[in-house]
């Protein structure tokens, strides 16, 4: 069943990478809303209000300021009110290991962030048509890294 | 006078002292005999024979036994009894207390005309005034008239009482000898004759034998008790039985039977001749005791003697004796040796303690003030030899006190010790060197954990800034390289036309700079991520691993138009991420130097096996090993760089040719080494390389 992925939220304390995102959002032509917050409180903060249900996907950098972005993450997947959201860790870290430990916590995607800009609107495209398709909130392991 | 006329008158009435003047003097017509003008001539005859005769005689005459007799026979009648009555009176009115006894005897005489003859018969008579037993050894013989009838009894006879008493004394005491033998109180017999019958033995002696009464009495001495037969005995009995000479034999052991076995006693003998009266000899009396206990005690109070003296000369004790009263010293050679004497000379106490240190006088003398308190001495000294040298001794001793308590004599031993304290001081010496060596030691140790404590912490502070710096490596110095590369593609993208083909080229090289720098970043994270990871083992199964890699590696493989297969591999303990790592960077490696003039071929293969299995020298034998081998057909190298391969930022080829750190192999090394294992590589230019992981199952 296709779903609707309408709005966004981008956890991420980089300028920059923020700007890419809303110029990569825009290149592609998504009329989606995108939400920033810039540290893990903020973020928390945000999926703890009345209006947290109508968030269809959280991009998450694993580097936040305050509340690590694996702290979100688990906080996220104990929270029933949220268990539709699909949680797309957005990292310029990799490590095979932190990504199983990230797999087993319940993370949607993995997307090391490329250097190459067409790249990395590529792999935003591909996260996005990937979590409209996905029928729960974790594909298979071999699904699990999203690459451009 | 009228009678003396008679003996005129009769001439055999003539002489025969008291009794022939009482015969002349009786008026016998008053008797049956009558007057002796009218006596027959056989009657005058034998008066006339027994007045003068001087042995004792007495006559029984005519039907009423009328009696004569003379003086030799008068004692026989005593001072108080028939005589002189019984002269001219008839036998039954003065011999009624023997008529039992004489009339038989007179009766026979007189009809058969035969004489009697009796030896030491005993014939009790009343005499000196109450009846006496008294023996007689006499004759009745026949007195026969002119027609040879038999008419009187003519009686010789002689008082052997003094005789027979004498022997019946005799008979008694060898009786009351006889019964001493049985009833003394230690071991005696007689042995009679020269076969040594035993004669009497009392019953220590049987019980000294070993025998009954029924074993050996009236035998040969040697037949009942042939045990003792050839023990030397049977040649001092002849020795005493012919010699007469008393043997005294002491302490001699003799094999006697006891509970059906010889056993060793020991006696104490004497063999006496036993003499008869008249000095021959008929036997041997024995006296003997048993003396064995005494002997044995003797031996073992001799033998522990002999052993103290075996303890004091193995113990180097010397002994001494002090009497308190004359200061006499008594000493054994050992005690002058530790004096330093080797001669046995006699000294006074004083010049014994003339040899004591003069420090040590005090010593001794407060230990003999105590031991008389105590009643036991101890102590230990120097003394000065005459050669002037100095020894140790300890002496020890016991007081010994006299009846009323008073201390008597003191006795003691004294030991050498002067080796002792040698070494005792020597000991002491290594010892205190020892201490110090150890406690020096102990120092250098607490000195160097110390100081490896120190570097210990230092070293983790290290490695935690490593850490921070791998971290910094990965975030920080990521970020601002990321920002450059997205910068650049975006010049790109926008604002290609713009830029001159040299200003492009330019662009290019920056960029692929910054590329080198990101992939040259992230392995180093990766390596120093290897060092201080958590190592966990897990049991893993090495497919699943096998097959996330193969995922991972998906495009890469698409791309190359590679091919990776594999076996179905083992199941083993693992650090799982680790050997993710590893399976990943042994695969991008075969993948990054395959041969672009073939179609590139990967294959993996696992077993199990004991270390003999494998071609593999540096594997330890007997351990169970996961044999894990990568073969690809790539470019291969030469096999002199099959070590140098594994060594951080070592690389065979030019960046231009083929990109990477040189950090890859390293981190595979590694993991293998985390998982105490094996890595060898094999290679062939331009034919292709295999790895040979050897990783153990425990």
């Amino acid at each position: 069943m296709r779903k609707i992925i309408n709005n966004l939220i981008l956890a991420d304390d980089d300028d920059e990478d923020s700007t890419f995102f809303q110029i990569a959002l825009d290149e592609l032509f998504y009329s989606a809303k995108l939400k920033v917050v810039r540290n893990g409180v903020q973020l928390m903060d945000l999926l703890s209000s009345t209006s947290a249900s109508s968030y269809d996907i959280l991009f998450l950098d694993l580097n936040l300021p305050i509340k690590s972005g694996l702290e979100c993450l688990e906080e996220i997947r104990q929270n029933q009110n949220l268990k539709n959201l699909i949680v797309v860790i957005f990292s310029t870290f990799f490590n095979i290991e932190y990504v199983q430990t990230l797999y087993e916590k319940g993370a949607t995607y993995y997307i090391q962030k490329p250097g190459d800009f067409s790249k990395f609107k590529k792999v935003i495209q591909k996260a996005l048509v990937n979590s409209a398709k996905i029928d729960n909130l974790q594909p298979g392991r071999e699904d699990f890294i999203l690459k451009p | 006078m009228q009678k003396e006329q008679t003996t005129t008158e009769f001439q055999f009435l003539s002489g025969g002292g008291e009794m022939g003047k009482l015969t002349r003097q009786k008026d016998w017509s008053k008797t049956s005999v009558g007057d002796p003008s009218g006596w027959p001539q056989s009657l005058r005859t034998t008066i006339s024979i027994i007045l003068n005769s001087k042995f004792p005689m007495f006559l029984f005459w005519g039907q009423e036994l009328v009696c004569f007799y003379n003086d030799a026979y008068r004692p026989s009648l005593g001072n108080d009894g028939k005589h002189p009555h019984i002269l001219g009176g008839r036998a039954e009115d003065y011999w009624q207390e023997i008529m039992h006894i004489i009339r038989p005897l007179i009766d026979k005489v007189l009809t058969t005309g035969d004489a009697t003859w009796s030896e030491d018969q005993l014939i009790p008579i009343y005499r000196n005034g109450k009846m006496e037993d008294v023996y007689w050894t006499f004759s009745y013989s026949p007195v026969k008239d002119e027609s040879g009838k038999p008419r009187g009894v003519f009686v010789t006879c002689t008082e052997t009482t003094g005789k027979v008493t004498a022997l019946k004394t005799l008979e008694e005491s060898t009786n009351r000898f006889l019964n001493n033998i049985k009833q003394a109180p230690v071991a005696m017999c007689v042995l009679r004759g020269k076969d040594f019958v035993v004669e009497i033995a009392n019953n220590m002696m049987l019980e000294l034998w070993g025998k009954t009464s029924d074993d050996v009495m009236n035998k040969p001495l040697f037949v009942g008790l042939p045990e003792v037969k050839g023990q030397g005995f049977d040649e001092l009995l002849i020795g005493v039985f012919t010699t007469g000479v008393k043997y005294e034999g002491t302490e001699r052991s003799v094999g006697l039977p006891r509970n059906g076995k010889i056993e060793e006693k020991f006696v104490n003998f004497i063999y006496d001749a036993y003499r008869e009266s008249d000095g021959t000899i008929s036997g041997i009396l024995v006296i003997a005791s048993d003396v064995t206990e005494q002997v044995l005690t003797r031996r073992k109070i001799e033998e522990s003697e002999a052993r103290l003296n075996i303890v004091l000369d193995a113990s180097e004790l010397g002994t001494w004796e002090l009497n308190l009263r004359t200061r006499d010293v008594l000493y054994s050679k050992r005690y002058l040796k530790v004096f330093g004497y080797d001669q046995d000379v006699k000294l006074t106490h004083e010049q014994l303690l003339s040899h004591l240190h003069p420090d040590d006088r005090e010593i001794r003398d407060a230990a003999f003030a105590e031991a008389f308190k105590t009643g036991s001495l101890f102590y230990e000294s120097r003394l000065v030899w005459s050669d002037g040298t100095i020894h140790y001794m300890e002496g020890k001793g016991k007081v010994f006190y006299d009846a009323e308590g008073k201390p008597e004599r003191l006795v003691g031993t004294i030991r050498d010790i002067t080796d002792l304290k040698n070494h005792q001081r020597e000991l002491e010496e290594s010892e205190k060197k020892f201490r110090e060596l150890s406690n020096s030691l102990e120092n250098l140790v607490v000195e160097r954990t110390t100081q490896l404590e120190e570097k210990n912490a230092e070293l983790e502070k290290i490695n935690r800034e490593l850490q921070s710096f791998a971290y910094i490596s990965s975030h920080d110095l990521q970020e601002p390289l990321r920002k450059i590369q997205t910068f650049s593609t975006r010049i790109m993208e926008k604002e290609e036309a713009n830029l001159s083909a040299e200003g492009k080229d330019s662009f290019q090289r920056m960029q692929n700079a910054a590329r080198r720098m990101q992939t040259l970043i992230e392995d180093l994270l990766s390596y120093s991520r290897t060092n201080s990871s958590e190592r966990k083992f897990v049991y893993t199964d090495l497919n699943k691993i096998f097959n996330e890699v193969k995922e991972d590696l998906k495009e890469e493989f698409h791309n190359k138009k590679a091919v990776l297969e594999s076996n179905v591999l083992p199941t083993l303990s693992v650090i799982p991420f680790q050997f993710r790592q590893l399976l990943y960077n042994l695969i991008s490696n075969s993948l990054k130097f395959s041969d672009a003039k073939r179609l590139s071929k990967i294959i993996v293969m696992g077993e199990l096996g004991l270390a003999n299995k494998f071609n593999e020298p540096a594997l330890i034998s007997g351990k169970e090993y996961c044999h894990i081998s990568l073969t690809d057909n790539g470019i291969g190298f030469e096999q002199q760089y099959s070590e140098k391969i594994f060594e951080v930022f070592q690389r065979l080829h030019g960046r231009s040719e083929y990109k990477g750190t040189g950090i890859g192999l390293a981190i595979v090394k590694k993991i293998v080494d985390n998982h105490h294992g094996l890595i060898k590589a094999h290679g062939k230019v331009d034919q292709g390389a295999t790895f040979d992981l050897y990783i153990p199952t425990s």
